[in-house]
């Protein structure tokens, strides 16, 4: 779906509106950190291409470099090589990289996956002051674990229901910070009885 | 180590050149390094060779006939590339064999000619290198640079995240193609000094020398560049004199420093971290 969203595949069927002027993107995958090393700095700076002869080197372009890496709480990292990195400092990288060329709409694949518990806390936080900031956040989970707190709108996809959508509306609680947990089940049964009167 | 043989032009002419190749070389070579595309800087090296041979064949300047093949040659290579990566593959090894026989046989078509008048080109001489060739080469150095100063980011970050570049508008199949034509440039002003069929070498092997001890690719670049300039001024030295082609000696001499690079650096990987994971599911 955020393939569809980002034209990087046609649509089948309907139509997609984004009132947004400017997204970003952040994939499953985290970056390779095999072959030639890759600064975490000149990793985000990329953020800043837009398709136009860019120079590397403004000043202009280090502060927001920087300003983005403060937003994601790894500026200590800057020259570090990726290769260096654990799972979720990558993640924040990635979201760094997604951040710097200041969007208003962020979409993230799994944010959580491969994360450990520490490192979801530390996304959630940084979700948390982006919310804040007023970036909307589309994020497509398996599992919310610890990013459910955040999440104002669901929207279940069931292959097995009609039209595909089978429940959207607002969490009515924020389900505990719980990194085992499945909550694809659990996100139907609380969004279609408290919000659609359904059982499921 | 008599260095009064500088004192002659034609060892002037080639110590510029082997600069110019040793200096730029190893900076597209950190792009095709990056983007596992190390074998088209060969492939434009072979196809080269077929303008060299129809350059011979009708008594022209043989630059401008490798340089118009070379990049004909690449920008097929990665149209192919685009469609299928096996393709690609296979286009890769086309223009290998048709590089080198299509060379070959237009030289040999030339008026008394043999296929012996490709040696030169294949690896390297320190004195075919004439005044005009110079300023040919200086002028393709110059727009190798002004490429990488303006376009060198957006091929950077095609080479970390296609998709990402793709959403962020940056134009994937324009940068594959601009870099292909890099690889064209680089070859052309390489086959004087190092010749065509060694001169992707000087583009990988500094590189591969570089990342043992860098630790992000502006630096990678940098030192690459460093240690291009080094391996083909000290090889250039040295086939001066032991009277081998300067193409195989610069290229021994880059070995000898990945080598030395890569001892030097094995006690330190060992106490690095575990590297993440390429792929999270």
């Amino acid at each position: 779906m955020l393939r569809a969203i980002l034209n990087l595949i046609p649509i089948a069927h309907g139509k997609i509106n984004i009132k947004a002027n400017k997204i970003a993107y952040v994939p499953q995958r985290l970056p390779a950190v095999s072959g030639i090393p890759i600064s975490v700095f000149e990793s985000v700076s990329t953020g800043l291409l837009d398709g136009k002869i860019t120079l590397f080197s403004k000043k202009t372009n280090k502060e927001k470099v920087f300003q983005a890496l403060k937003q994601v709480q790894i500026d200590d990292l800057a020259v570090k090589s990726l290769a260096k990195l654990s799972g979720g400092q990558l993640r924040r990288v990635m979201i760094a990289k997604a951040l710097v060329a200041k969007p208003d709409l962020l979409l993230l694949d799994e944010p959580t996956a491969g994360l450990d518990f520490n490192s979801q806390k530390r996304l959630f936080s940084t979700l948390q002051e982006l919310k804040k900031s007023g970036v909307t956040i589309l994020l497509i989970t398996h599992e919310l674990g610890g990013l459910s707190a955040l999440v104002d709108r669901a929207v279940v996809l069931d292959r097995k229901a009609k039209k595909n959508i089978s429940y959207f509306g607002k969490l009515p609680i924020p389900i505990e910070l719980d990194p085992e947990s499945h909550h694809s089940e659990e996100l139907k049964a609380k969004v279609s009885e408290s919000v659609l009167g359904l059982n499921s | 180590m008599n260095l009064e043989i500088f004192t002659f032009e034609f060892a002037q002419r080639a110590l510029v050149a082997s600069l110019l190749i040793g200096l730029v070389a190893p900076l597209v070579g950190t792009y095709l390094v990056q983007r596992r595309l190390a074998l088209l800087g060969d492939g434009a090296g072979h196809v080269a060779l077929t303008g060299v041979g129809l350059a011979i064949l009708f008594g022209w300047t043989p630059i401008p006939f490798a340089l118009v093949t070379a990049t004909l040659g690449t920008v097929l290579i990665e149209l192919i590339r685009d469609r299928s990566k096996a393709a690609g593959d296979l286009a890769l090894a086309l223009v290998f064999y048709g590089g080198i026989a299509g060379g070959v046989f237009f030289a040999s078509l030339s008026p008394g000619g043999t296929s012996a008048a490709l040696n030169s080109y294949l690896f390297g001489s320190l004195t075919t290198a004439s005044r005009a060739d110079l300023i040919y080469l200086a002028l393709i150095t110059i727009i190798i640079f002004i490429i990488i100063y303006l376009w060198g980011p957006n091929i950077f970050a095609v080479g970390i995240d296609t998709e990402i570049a793709k959403v962020q508008k940056i134009p994937v199949k324009v940068t594959a193609i601009v870099l292909a034509v890099l690889s064209a440039l680089t070859v052309v002003v390489g086959m004087r000094v190092v010749g065509l069929l060694l001169v992707s070498a000087i583009m990988i092997i500094p590189v591969a020398a570089a990342q043992q001890i860098t630790n992000s690719f502006k630096s990678t670049m940098l030192l690459a560049s460093l240690l291009g300039l080094v391996s083909s001024v000290v090889g250039l030295l040295i086939s001066f004199f032991v009277d081998v082609p300067p193409g195989p000696t610069i290229v021994m001499v880059s070995l000898g420093i990945f080598a030395i690079m890569a001892i030097a650096a094995a006690p330190f990987k060992k106490k690095e971290k575990p590297v993440a994971p390429l792929h999270n599911h």
